[in-house]
């Protein structure tokens, strides 16, 4: 608000016409400035939360009470397969925990309890709800407001795309997966930042959630989260993430010297070249996130909880951060990281043990002979080459699906008995060892089709009119038109700049974890992708998402780190200028 | 209650962003869901009460809005109303924030706004003996719900006493001194502020008086509250007398001068006279008519009033319950507490008279009643509360961290308790919105056949908001055909003196009533007139003069086709599509404008022979001078078309000729592509004794084509105008249908072998999109 004051200055160098007293802020102005700038600062989160509030409200109203939708929840094969496997109830084991279908959603339809209109409600909510955590989390933890506000707003226009939105209209598990990977994201984020027991239990929690919905996410952790664990293991055993380096091993007493390892300086003279002069200055230095965060990682060691810091006793933080004699501790905590990730193999485990004696894995594997293995001479000689039977009704199979043709189809044709007894046995063993040896077959074909994922081919899956009644968002398009190479390059490039401008270790977890998304991503879309050739745009857009997730996110933070380096240099080099 | 977590920082220095946020906070989440639900009630409220907003009145007011438009003046030379102007000006408001399709959205989210301002009423009186915010919240929530989503007849309308008693409660509020929502704090002095209370408080009741004068019983148990609280602020400050009595006048004053501000402003204009007769004599003809004695009307009134609560009872138990606490509590209430809760029954004795008095008890009228008792409700739950409280309870700490859960759990059960049906239908409705043009397109679709007929039939000689002169006591007609009505009558039944739930009599006819009747015809020079069957023209009246020498019957239609022995009722046994209805009247009749009907009906003298736009080599159809005779051969086209025109404005004049016992028959089919491509097309067809009009999935109206009067051929004229088409034979229109824009228009035979005879074509006037001043 411009006070009375200003508006009489504002006045008289307007009658006097003076044009370059207008353009120079009185002191006046400057506080009115100041203090509206504040007003509008305060009233952010006010207007952030009843934004949210009013977001997911409408969200849920728009998307989940269309009346044919209520009626009519059930349009998919899968769908009708679903509710009846969550119809048995989790009392009969044997049928639910090991019947036909990844025991994630029917375990979700029958939590829920009620109609499929109910399942999508809830399914639509749950939507809205893990995209508002990934976005608060990302406006909580970029450090550069304008880059945090930035990404938040496409992750916004990302979770509005009738794209991803669609599939939590429908009563299948794409829905649930896509909201648990953008959760997972957000908690795996948070973890990363502040890495306590009560966000490893999310971590666990959405994770788990995550593992149970598809076949392929089960498959993703135990190829990316096996070897993370195996890692952990051997540096574990190794003592490799014993007794660590940096401010946490510092024996440092004196404020002085735990700010100077904090900031990164290593000895007194480069201290001596910053103002760092007593302990008031100390104080000031707290800018530094590395101070702050060193304190900070001190003060939840000490407690295990997250503890707030504010301005007025930072000097008694530090000097009690001092005091206090570090303990042993490592980048990750690996400990329960490694006892999650034990948890998170075992249930993968558990999942796929569950789909093999099921043997719902044959229609993949008929699907995947006669899409992909059949119209490639190089598949073909690879699969016949390993002991695949050629009877001669496999020929007219290429290009079809188990169901194809009826009578002559995979399922049912007489002529095929042999091979489909070596295809429920050896023919799965094969499949493997080609995702494997033929991977860059694999991957031509999936940057060949990739065009096709790239496109709006959700409309297909459109029952209820969710693209006519989502929000015309602006790029709209563009959105999802970046190519595989793009994204992939775009996780590349984020991660290598990442790991260039990290200066803590938050910063070092926030890459690793970067790494770790983007690679499980591309697993994710790969194992999609190669996993069953009938559907592959249903089967690839929770990789799909992933990845784009993984590419925003690693370009917007490596962005984030870019402006807070040059913000900090800017600031350090003024302060030089300042000091005579 | 901002959440703790992402509360204003301090310092906008990196190491802030990093600051981990506080472990879930319940009471964030419960402010969270509360926020969600109330955004999940809005929105249910303004799509429900999209549709339950067009009740009679308000349709009627809009009608009067809708004219005030297009033809000018004030709101009282455009319709007989025997309210205040703030009803008419709030409907035009509405008007000025959607177009004519989104107006009851307008509307609705008007009737969502009083509702809020209903329920800040009984908080701020709820205030005054528990200052919680949940449960006053709670309250608020309860009595939007009620105002907006349940089944009350009151509820999700904008009548005269819907807005009054939103003032009342902006008063009340102003009264009870929760000036933060009216009167900012950093507004003014505090003497300004003071007195801007009451100066409000005071117009706000005078105005209530103006819109509906019964009211003018609970405006004097607000006024005698309101002068006690200056009293007592007065005994609380001796100091401030002076203050006092210019708050008291104040608010007098600005009552009287709220009150008197529309007799004097109409006076001023010149026009005291006109808003005389509406506001008052009307409303004297209003009360008189019902022929009751007082002691009658009271009797009366108090059986329907014993009814109705009998069919509330909680509301009974309720009133009960607060009487009960009222005369416990008493000795400890501060005196503001009591004069709220000798407020109560007495705004509700006020309201149940103010009900008795109007003499219709309908049930819609006790919305001034609901309030009073709302405010029960929430004083005996906020004392309740209190007393729990007082003895230790709800202090438990669990209780403490989930009672802002309170308001979004209140929410579901109020919903549970009144009905989600239009809770979830307005959600519904909400989900499948896809804008008002989308809106207004489904439902002409589900329009029935003669409604579209006749909108057809207007729309060849009339533009929308064009006057309509209907003879109806119907609201609706003016809107359905987008038209407004040729004069201030509205309905016929102020002509005749026909009181609503009253007795009908000239007495009743305001002086002046004809004059005004023809002046207004003159001046708006309407080029159809519009009979609903239920309400014929009686005869030997100036209307019936005025309609039989300015129009001429062109069209009429039944809502049903005749039966077997019907039809060989009335026509001797020849089959005919003949309309029905049981008194032998059709169901709708339209007259056009004389001038406008010989136009539509007789061919101009300046005419030319027929030549078809272009035509494909292997047509089958061959014109020649003024000729098409169509053949169908193996070598033409299934679609073997004849063009006749690429746009509207043209009439085509000329013969279907019989063939042996054949009467003849082909389709007139208009056709374009939409801007998503998809083909629109609508059709006029000649079926030998039938006309009819449909597209291509339905007939809409199968009517009498007339041909069977005319044993050699039929001569028949067709006319295109810019929106519509008609078949017209005998100087009637057969059968009517509105066209798609930019319509291609095309002939397709009916039969094997057609011939078309003496085709000539003229261009045809097309009305003219008259200059609609807000839309």
């Amino acid at each position: 608000m411009v006070s009375t004051a200003s508006h009489t200055q504002r006045a008289q160098a307007d009658a006097t016409g003076s044009s370059s007293e207008t353009n120079q802020l009185g002191p006046a102005e400057e506080s009115s400035l100041k203090s509206l700038t504040q007003k509008i600062e305060s009233c952010l989160p006010v207007f952030g939360f009843v934004l949210s509030a009013t977001g997911v409200a409408a969200w849920t109203a728009r998307m989940a009470f269309d009346p044919k939708l209520q009626r009519f929840a059930m349009t998919f094969p899968d769908s009708f397969d679903y509710f009846d496997v969550a119809r048995l109830g989790p009392l009969r084991i044997g049928e639910f925990f090991f019947g036909r279908r990844p025991i994630g959603y029917p375990l979700f339809i029958w939590a829920i309890g009620g109609t499929p209109g109910r399942v999508i409600t809830v399914q639509v909510i749950l939507y809205a709800l893990a995209w508002l955590y990934l976005i608060s989390t990302v406006i909580r933890i970029w450090r550069s407001k304008i880059v945090g506000a930035v990404t938040a707003v496409v992750l916004l226009l990302l979770g509005l795309h009738p794209k991803y939105s669609v599939w939590s209209v429908n009563t299948l598990s794409e829905g649930l997966a896509t909201t648990s990977s953008v959760a997972a994201v957000a908690a795996w984020l948070r973890w990363a930042t502040w890495p306590d027991r009560r966000r490893l239990i999310t971590v666990i929690a959405i994770t788990l959630a995550w593992i149970s919905l598809r076949d392929s996410n089960a498959v993703n952790m135990l190829a990316s989260g096996g070897g993370v664990f195996g890692l952990l293991l051997i540096g574990h055993l190794r003592g490799k993430f014993g007794p660590k380096k940096g401010i946490e091993h510092s024996t440092a007493t004196k404020p002085k010297e735990l700010a100077s390892n904090a900031l990164g300086h290593n000895t007194n003279e480069q201290l001596m070249t910053s103002d760092l002069g007593d302990q008031g200055d100390v104080a000031e230095t707290l800018s530094s996130s590395r101070v702050f965060e060193s304190t900070q990682i001190t003060m939840q060691r000490a407690d295990d909880e997250a503890t707030e810091i504010s301005p007025e006793n930072e000097t008694n933080l530090l000097i009690q951060a001092s005091v206090k004699a570090p303990t042993k501790k490592n980048l990750f905590r690996s400990q329960p990281l490694a006892l999650a990730l034990a948890v998170f193999l075992a249930w993968s485990s558990y999942q796929i043990f569950s789909q093999t004696i099921s043997k719902r894995g044959k229609y993949a594997t008929y699907n995947n002979i006669g899409r992909d293995v059949l119209p490639s001479p190089e598949l073909s000689k690879f699969f016949f080459a390993n002991g695949m039977p050629n009877p001669p009704a496999l020929a007219a199979r290429s290009g079809k699906d188990s169901w194809g043709d009826g009578p002559e189809s995979f399922l049912e044709n007489p002529q095929l008995a042999d091979f489909r007894k070596w295809a429920d046995h050896d023919g799965r063993s094969l499949i493997v060892r080609a995702l494997i040896f033929k991977s860059p077959l694999f991957w031509r074909m999936l940057s060949h089709d990739w065009k096709t994922f790239n496109g709006d081919g959700s409309w297909n899956y459109d029952t209820f009119g969710v693209y006519a009644r989502s929000p015309k968002s602006p790029g709209r398009r563009v959105l999802i038109a970046p190519t595989l190479n793009t994204l992939l390059l775009s996780c590349a490039g984020g991660f290598l700049t990442a790991i260039a401008l990290m200066k803590s270790r938050r910063d070092m977890r926030m890459a690793l974890l970067g790494g770790l998304l983007s690679l499980s991503a591309v697993f994710d879309v790969y194992l999609s992708f190669v996993g069953d050739a009938d559907e592959r745009y249903r089967h690839i857009i929770c990789g799909y998402l992933r990845l784009d997730l993984a590419a925003l996110l690693a370009v917007s933070w490596a962005a984030n780190l870019l402006v807070c380096r040059l913000s900090t240099a800017g600031s350090t080099k003024l302060k030089g200028t300042a000091t005579p | 209650m901002i959440p703790r977590g992402s509360a204003p920082r301090e310092q906008s220095t990196p190491e802030n962003e990093l600051r981990p946020p506080e472990p879930i906070d319940f009471g964030v989440l419960g402010v969270w869901a509360t926020v969600a639900a109330g955004t999940l009630l809005l929105i249910s409220a303004i799509f429900q009460n999209e549709v339950n907003s067009q009740d009679w009145d308000p349709q009627y007011m809009r009608d009067i809005v809708e004219r005030t438009l297009v033809h000018g003046g004030s709101y009282y030379e455009n319709g007989i109303h025997n309210k205040g102007p703030i009803e008419p000006l709030v409907y035009h408001a509405a008007t000025l924030i959607s177009s004519y399709y989104s107006f009851w959205l307008a509307m609705s989210l008007f009737i969502s706004f009083a509702a809020i301002v209903v329920a800040y009423g009984v908080n701020a009186a709820m205030r005054e003996v528990y200052p919680g915010r949940s449960a006053r919240l709670v309250a608020v929530i309860a009595v939007f719900v009620h105002f907006t989503l349940t089944g009350a007849d009151y509820s999700g309308k904008m009548y005269s006493r819907n807005i009054a008693i939103a003032m009342q409660s902006v008063a009340l509020i102003l009264i009870l001194g929760d000036v933060r929502l009216t009167i900012p704090p950093s507004t003014g002095t505090p003497k300004f502020r003071s007195l801007a209370r009451w100066i409000g408080a005071g117009a706000l009741l005078g105005s209530s008086v103006q819109t509906v004068s019964t009211s003018a019983l609970s405006c004097a148990v607000l006024s005698i509250a309101a002068l006690r609280i200056i009293l007592i602020h007065k005994n609380a400050h001796k100091e401030a007398v002076g203050l006092v009595c210019r708050e008291s006048v104040a608010f007098v004053g600005a009552g009287a001068i709220a009150f008197l501000s529309a007799p004097i402003y109409y006076l001023a204009r010149g026009l005291g006279s006109v808003f005389w007769k509406s506001w008052w004599t009307y409303g004297q003809y209003m009360t008189s008519a019902t022929g009751k004695s007082l002691r009658r009307q009271i009797a009366v009134g108090w059986r329907e009033q014993w009814r109705y609560y009998e069919q509330r009872p909680m509301a009974a138990v309720s009133l009960l319950l607060f009487a009960g606490l009222t005369v416990g509590l008493w000795s400890r209430m501060t005196p503001i507490q009591r004069i709220v809760h000798a407020l109560v029954p007495a705004w509700f004795f006020a309201a149940s008279l103010e009900i008795v008095l109007t003499q219709r008890n309908s049930t819609h009228y006790y919305a001034v009643s609901a309030i009073p008792i709302a405010i029960g409700i929430s004083l005996s739950a906020g004392w309740l509360l209190k007393l729990i409280k007082e003895s230790g309870g709800l202090a438990q700490p669990w209780l403490l961290r989930v009672r802002s859960f309170a308001p979004a759990a209140a929410t579901v059960l109020i919903l549970m308790a009144s009905g989600s049906q239009s809770f979830f239908g307005g959600i519904r409705t909400a989900a499948a919105f896809a804008g008002t043009g989308n809106l207004n397109e489904s439902r002409r679709t589900n329009q029935d056949g003669p409604t579209r007929s006749v909108q057809a039939v207007l729309d060849l000689v009339s533009a929308d908001n064009d006057y309509l002169w209907a003879w109806t006591n119907e609201p609706w007609p003016y809107l359905t055909h987008h038209r407004v009505s040729a004069t201030r009558f509205i309905w016929k039944s102020f002509l005749f003196g026909e009181i609503y739930l009253g007795r009908t009599s000239s007495d009743y006819v305001l002086p002046g009533t004809w004059k005004w009747f023809l002046d207004d015809l003159k001046e708006a020079k309407p080029a159809a007139y519009l009979e609903m069957r239920k309400l014929p023209m009686p005869e030997g009246t100036i209307a019936a003069k005025a309609l039989s020498e300015g129009f001429t019957e062109a069209f009429s239609v039944a809502d049903r086709l005749c039966s077997a022995e019907e039809i060989a009722a009335i026509t001797g046994g020849q089959p005919t599509a003949t309309p029905c209805s049981p008194d032998g009247r059709p169901e709708r009749r339209v007259a056009l404008r004389n001038d406008l009907y010989r136009l539509l009906t007789n061919p101009p003298a300046a005419k030319t022979p027929f030549q078809p736009p272009f035509l494909d080599s292997t047509s089958g159809w061959k014109i020649a001078s003024g000729n098409a005779d169509f053949t169908r051969n193996p070598s033409s086209q299934p679609d073997d078309v004849l063009p006749l025109f690429n746009e509207g404005c043209h009439r085509l004049d000329g013969v279907l000729e019989r063939r042996g016992g054949d009467l003849g028959r082909f389709v007139l089919r208009f056709e374009s592509y939409d801007a998503k491509g998809v083909l629109r097309r609508t059709r006029l067809g000649f079926e030998g004794p039938d006309a009819i009009a449909g597209d291509d999935g339905a007939a809409f109206l199968r009517l009498d084509s007339g041909a069977n009067a005319h044993p050699k051929g039929t001569p028949f004229s067709i006319a295109v105008g810019n929106r519509s088409a008609a078949l017209i034979i005998d100087g009637k229109i057969r059968a009517a249908v509105a066209m798609p824009p930019k319509a291609r228009i095309v002939l397709q035979p009916g039969a094997d072998r057609v011939t078309l005879s003496s085709l000539t074509t003229s261009p045809l006037a097309c009305p003219v999109d008259s200059f609609s001043p807000h839309r």
